[in-house]
């Protein structure tokens, strides 16, 4: 394993990589529906 | 250590005399003064001159057929404003749609910012997309809501609607408050978001790990860590959201003009004054009133919120 690289975000202690994902993935949710109203206007 | 000559020539140069024009500290406070007139002018000037309007009868002339001196009053403009039931009924506008969407500001601002305070893909891209209703001007963020989402032709929330298969909603007609408070909620998160994660990173790490590493719930660290911490960022968020909030205007008048429950204090002294009806002298004591208020209200909250923060320190 010497030389191999880590990769992602460094997990703290009682966190879970699927539960880190689920929360970025709901940001990233949010973000587009509160951006919609702005989006979707129309030139 | 040596004082040179130089140096003591300095010294009484910088000190002065006291009201001297030209000692030191008076050539520092000088290039500030035109900044300081021009504020006056613009800002105590026109203040002083509605509290002299507000003790006439000041209309516009010529929007009556018959024009009116204009004459002092005396208190005559203030004794009528608690009589005015249009008046209370906009206070109490005012005080609904203040605290509302102060409130749920908040509510969405800290749940946003509880999601932004971690790594993930395109984090800075998310942010951005948050922030940006905030920096859109008030009167276009209520025109795209009115035209685009909440319209009953063309509305993206009633097309919406129809796909799930409800009936369509008149959102402005039948729930005009809601719907001016849904566009000041969407403005101002952003504003609640900022302030709870600049809240949410200056809270230390390693109490957070101690109490994971003991077993804490996440619910459990929020309520018993997180929040406390939030405290004095959530009294400041909604200090200084209650006093930009209570004098929306542009939402109101683009998107209902003051319909039935929507008109708040604001657009009720426009309507007094500029907006039609013409009567500057008692539209400047309604002003003055609200001054009065928001300035007893704020006093009250910022003294709430410094002895707070005094208790924290303390603790």
């Amino acid at each position: 394993m010497i030389g191999r690289r880590r990769r992602g975000t460094r997990l703290g202690v009682g966190e879970s990589r699927a539960g880190m994902i689920a929360l970025g993935m709901a940001a990233w949710v949010i973000g587009m529906l509160w951006i919609f109203p702005v989006a979707w206007t129309r030139h | 250590m040596t004082v040179t000559a130089a140096d003591a020539t300095l010294k009484v140069k910088r000190k002065g005399k006291v009201g001297d024009p030209f000692s030191a500290p008076w050539r520092r406070r000088l290039p500030l003064l035109p900044a300081l007139l021009f504020m006056i002018a613009v800002t105590q000037l026109p203040f002083l001159v509605s509290i002299y309007y507000s003790f006439t009868n000041l209309k516009d002339r010529t929007q009556s057929l018959i024009p009116e001196p204009t004459k002092f009053v005396g208190i005559d403009n203030y004794r009528a404003i608690f009589d005015d039931p249009f008046f209370r009924q906009a206070m109490w506008t005012s005080v609904k749609m203040t605290v509302l969407a102060v409130l749920l500001s908040l509510v969405f601002g800290t749940l946003f910012a509880i999601l932004l305070d971690r790594k993930f893909v395109g984090q800075g891209v998310v942010r951005t997309l948050l922030i940006t209703p905030f920096l859109l001007m008030p009167v276009v963020a209520a025109l795209i809501w009115k035209q685009q989402m909440f319209s009953s032709l063309f509305g993206t929330l009633d097309k919406v609607l129809d796909f799930l298969g409800f009936a369509p909603v008149a959102f402005i007609s039948d729930h005009p408050l809601a719907s001016i408070v849904t566009v000041l909620v969407w403005q101002w998160t952003p504003f609640m978001m900022l302030i709870m994660l600049a809240g949410l990173q200056s809270q230390p790490s390693d109490i957070i790990e101690a109490a994971r590493v003991d077993g804490a719930t996440p619910f459990g660290i929020f309520r018993q860590l997180t929040l406390p911490h939030l405290r004095r960022y959530l009294e400041l968020g909604a200090l200084l959201g209650s006093i930009y909030i209570v004098q929306a205007f542009d939402a109101v008048d683009q998107m209902t003009g003051g319909g039935p429950g929507s008109t708040n204090v604001p657009y009720f002294v426009y309507q007094e004054s500029i907006g039609g009806g013409f009567r500057y002298g008692s539209a400047s004591a309604y002003a003055i009133v609200v001054v009065v208020f928001s300035i007893v209200i704020a006093t009250f909250s910022l003294r709430v919120l410094s002895g707070l923060l005094k208790d924290e320190e303390r603790a």
